[in-house]
């Protein structure tokens, strides 16, 4: 192999000089801290999609057979939907927390405004932080909209407007 | 500063030695150069959609009036279901592999993708699928029962030809093409970025190829699953989709959707990504946002796997349940929005180059805007209630596929072609086929929407003239022909110009990202130094000013010492390792052939033809990876200046390979449980019927398998510290006690009464505890080799990376055993 400064003229290590780092303020972040922000409220929002799912269709939709109200069990049905989705909400919201302090800790390593990070993407702890607030932000959207569906709708309300000459 | 490849005399010379295919049938058919490979993916994918564009012509010419009788039933149900497969399956996401195959090195300034050899096995098993599918047009079978193939329909009793066989093995081939296709994405994005290229300095067709692949790689063991279950339906007598045994046809809707959605993301995001990437060419300035579409990329590939129960809305799921999926369906209009509002915000502030690749990217906003807000109107429940299988639905599906498939890839072609051929392609023919295309497009597909809410069904073979549907359908069918004159005027531009287009030079475009650094087209080793790179758009730094920093392509990594790139770091692409490529082999074939002749005799029902098929295959396997007296001469070689040579852990490349298997080899098991509790959660009578399973051997056989982790952990711990007697040891009782295992297993199969045609727990039991064993003789086999080389010396501390890997396998295949020992021995006590 050669490299710069063996075989030809130029720089002795195979490293990309720290002027050029891309990641220079990356010390002031734990690399766990940025991975719980992005990953945080995608996480908790698969969780609480699957596990609502499961319980609303054992219990609304037991053994393929649809029923006008949950089977009875110590634990109401709409409790739990409330459980899943408040765990959820918290799990969202501090991974949404964790990537706002991971962004403030990173703010100088873009060396740009706030136009220079959103466009031009340096600095790449501070990118990771950025986008672990979009992520954040999006899927606590979608838990806040499965969070309300939960309280909006009644657990096993039917479709009574569909013919079931149609659909069934 | 002297450049860098002058201190090397003959350097480039050498380097093309080293790196070029050579000449003649030899060389075309066992090459691994990624540029050849993506260049055959195009081709081949272009030759498909040409085949599904005549289909859906003859379609459309049958559709043209009422009561036409041009087709029988029989040969439409034929054609729409093959249209749909080739569409979909066989130009849509290979077309993107092309690009992406021949883009990627040359974007992340390196000399080859992670695993060559794997990139030649992907495209020759994804031909022997096309081969396979239109095999069937021989016997006149080919696939009827719609490209998603809903049993009961599909089952044996009511599609009993082999028309449903050809679609399962053949599709079953392509997810065996794909995943290894997607792991080399991966694991090439992940450890062969040129040094600097940290994740946020990417192209954005790259966030989105390896989004796709991400996701190719969970999602796509859930076809498999659904493909295998249901060939045993078919030819075994099980009853997965039976709700006779205790089965459900609604199982392979799970499955086929919870592949099916991530699917559409695959085959559109790696084309957003091309628009992100070349509007800004055009526009003369960086993408606006480039972290929110970067984000939103990976966001909609996140969101894509939540959301497949919104084909399902018409089976009598609980309204609740629809709902969390509804809603998970229409948050993706977020990311979307944000793609959309990128886009045009780059356009407007920028000076738009109006040339044909730049109209082709602005046609698919528009497209893409058409085909989303109807995929938000669909993911309402209640309207989709009302159009669920009408003509509605089929606007949709084709304002996406063809909006953001088609159109992206076209205008990439314009875009690209130059630095394939070193050509341009005449931009006046080109501005002509655009414009007769997106006309073409929009006359064919938008009448379809009004026909779907008039009620128009989809599948229909023809319909009758008091229906009122003749106008539209006519308008359509005019639409279709003036689209194959566009698209014939795109192919006659390829060739023509190809022929006699004008010299391109390196940058005709002057474009930011890294393959316009080098020739056009790029010589065999992609670039003679290594490049450094210091921000997003390395060719634009100068006029940009961003930062001081300036990326390096006359000084860098030479690296001229035979076939090397270098391997970087994960996130911040820092010199790690010297990564020794492998050089051109006909195994890559060899396999190919040997496997698709392997399912050649599943279709066919030869026992002869299956064995031969997948003996060779395990052949072709073993040839592939026993390593020759110089690989391990080459590895006492540890270090080659002032980086490792092929490294250990997470420097190798085998090692992230090896996740990646380990990841979608978790998914297929993950499905095929899923789909036990799913059953045995909806059975109605006993599940299983003939009493919960016998414990006993099982326990001895599960302490078994879990002191093998333990012995075999010892083994590898010695390799560690240069005990190789200790080390032949642990490995040798691993292989002892999986050979027992698999004995005990088999024991096991013989005391039972049960078959697996008895019910569906049976059906379950013997092919999930089947895959199982199938893995751990995978995993024997491995330790075996292992045991072989470490008997030849081929390990030492510093060189031990399949030692390593296949000691995670079987990790994994132990964990495995835990989750279906937990499920299928344990459960069925506690109901």
């Amino acid at each position: 192999m050669s490299l710069n400064g063996s075989t030809n003229p130029g720089a002795s290590a195979p490293t990309v000089d720290s002027g050029t780092h891309p990641a220079p303020l990356r010390h002031r972040v734990p690399i766990r801290a940025l991975w719980f922000g992005l990953l945080g409220a995608p996480v908790a929002w698969s969780l609480q999609l699957i596990s609502a799912y499961a319980f609303t269709a054992h219990n609304c939709f037991p053994r393929l057979t649809s029923l006008a109200a949950p089977v009875q069990n110590r634990v109401s049905l709409f409790a739990i939907l409330v459980a899943i989705s408040l765990a959820a909400l918290a799990t969202s919201i501090l991974g949404l927390r964790t990537a706002l302090s991971s962004r403030r800790a990173t703010a100088r390593e873009t060396g740009h405004d706030t136009h220079g990070a959103l466009d031009v993407g340096e600095g790449r702890t501070h990118f990771m932080a950025l986008s672990g607030i979009m992520v954040s932000l999006v899927f606590l959207v979608a838990v806040v909209a499965q969070a309300s569906l939960v309280l909006s709708l009644e657990p096993c309300t039917q479709m009574t407007y569909i013919s079931s000459e149609v659909y069934h | 500063m002297q450049d860098a490849a002058a201190a090397v005399p003959g350097l480039e010379a050498k380097l093309q030695q080293e790196w070029e295919t050579p000449r003649g049938l030899r060389g075309s058919l066992s090459t691994v150069d990624h540029k050849i490979i993506g260049k055959r993916y195009l081709i081949t994918a272009f030759l498909f959609l040409i085949v599904g564009g005549l289909e859906a012509s003859a379609m459309r010419v049958q559709l043209a009036r009422a009561d036409n009788h041009l087709l029988s039933p029989e040969q439409y149900n034929q054609l729409f279901t093959v249209h749909g497969v080739t569409m979909i399956f066989l130009y849509a996401a290979p077309i993107l592999s092309g690009f992406s195959n021949y883009l990627w090195p040359l974007m992340l300034g390196s000399r080859d993708m992670a695993f060559p050899r794997l990139n030649a096995l992907s495209y020759w098993i994804y031909v022997g699928a096309g081969i396979m599918m239109y095999s069937s047009v021989l016997v006149g079978a080919m696939p009827n029962a719609g490209w998603f193939n809903y049993p009961p329909f599909s089952a044996r009793t009511f599609d009993p030809g082999l028309n449903v066989d050809f679609y399962l093995l053949a599709l079953t081939l392509l997810t065996i093409s794909t995943t290894v296709g997607s792991a080399n994405f991966v694991v090439s994005l992940l450890k062969t970025r040129a040094p600097g290229m940290s994740i946020n300095r990417l192209p954005i067709i790259v966030w989105g190829t390896l989004t796709a692949s991400m996701s190719n790689l969970l999602a796509l063991p859930a076809l498999t699953v659904a493909c295998v279950f249901l060939f045993l339906d078919r030819r075994f007598g099980t009853h997965f989709f039976d709700p006779a045994g205790g089965g459900h046809p609604l199982l392979w809707q799970h499955l086929f959707w919870m592949f099916g959605h991530p699917w559409v993301y695959v085959i559109v995001l790696p084309a957003m990504g091309m628009v992100s990437d070349i509007l800004p060419t055009f526009c003369r300035r960086p993408l606006v946002g480039y972290v929110f579409v970067a984000c939103a990329t990976v966001v909609t590939g996140v969101l894509g796997f939540g959301v497949w129960l919104h084909h399902m809305f018409a089976t009598g799921i609980p309204p609740l349940g629809l709902s969390f999926f509804a809603g998970a369906s229409i948050v993706i209009a977020i990311p979307s929005a944000v793609g959309v509002c990128s886009w045009l915000a780059t356009i407007w502030l920028g000076r738009p180059r109006r040339t044909t690749s730049f109209l082709y990217m602005a046609g698919f906003v528009a497209l893409f805007t058409i085909g989303g807000v109807t995929g938000v109107m669909t993911a309402a429940v209640p309207f989709d209630l009302q159009l669920t299988d009408t003509y509605f639905v089929v606007a949709h599906l084709h304002y996406v596929l063809v909006g953001i498939n088609v159109f992206p890839v076209i205008g990439a072609v314009y875009y690209w072609f130059p630095k394939m051929t070193g050509k341009l392609m005449n931009e006046r023919l080109g501005k002509w086929g655009f414009w007769i295309s997106f006309v073409g497009t929009n006359l064919v597909f938008f009448p379809m929407h009004l026909l779907g809410m008039m009620g128009m069904p989809r599948r229909i073979y023809t319909y009758a003239a008091e229906m009122g549907w003749g106008p539209l359908n006519l308008l359509e069918t005019v639409g279709a022909f003036v689209l194959v004159l566009g698209m014939l005027l795109f192919f006659i531009n390829v060739l023509v110009s190809y022929r006699r287009g004008v010299a391109a030079g390196n940058n005709p475009w002057d474009a930011p990202t890294l393959e316009w650094a080098t020739t056009s087209p790029p010589p065999a080793y992609n670039f003679a130094v290594i490049p450094t790179i210091a921000s997003r758009h390395p060719l634009w730094e100068d006029r940009l000013q961003d930062s001081a920093a300036r990326s390096t392509f006359a000084n860098g990594l030479l690296l001229p010492d035979g076939r090397e790139t270098v391997g970087t770091t994960v996130l911040d692409a820092q010199p790690d390792v010297v990564l020794r490529m492998p050089g051109d082999s006909f195994a890559p074939l060899a396999l190919a052939v040997t496997l698709t002749l392997g399912f050649f005799g599943l279709l066919a029902g030869s026992t002869w033809l299956s064995a031969f098929g997948f003996a060779g295959a395990l052949t072709s396997i073993l040839m592939w990876l026993w390593p020759d007296a110089k690989a391990a001469e080459r590895y006492k070689n540890t270090r080659d200046g002032a980086l490792a040579v092929e490294g250990a852990g997470t420097q190798s490349v085998a090692w992230w390979g090896m996740v990646c298997v380990i990841v979608t080899e978790s998914a297929f098991f993950l499905y095929m449980l899923a789909a036990y509790f799913y059953l045995a959660a909806n059975s109605t009578n006993a599940f299983p019927t003939h009493g919960a399973p016998e414990l006993r051997l099982v326990l001895i056989n599960t302490l078994l398998l879990l002191s093998s982790s333990a012995t075999l952990e010892f083994g590898k711990r010695a390799v560690n510290t240069r005990r190789s007697a200790r080390a032949l040891f642990g490995v040798g009782c691993t292989i002892v006690l999986g050979v027992t295992f698999l004995a005990l297993q088999i024991l096991e199969y013989t005391r039972k009464t049960s078959s697996p045609s008895d019910d569906a727990y049976a059906s379950l039991f013997f092919t999930i505890t089947g895959f199982h064993g199938l893995h751990v003789l995978v995993g024997v086999v491995m330790l075996i080799v292992v045991w072989v080389r470490m008997q030849r010396k081929h390990f030492s501390e510093a060189h031990h990376t399949a030692v390593t890997n296949v000691t995670m396998y079987w990790h994994f295949v132990d964990v495995v055993w835990l989750a279906v020992f937990t499920s299928l021995y344990l459960t069925p006590h506690l109901r």
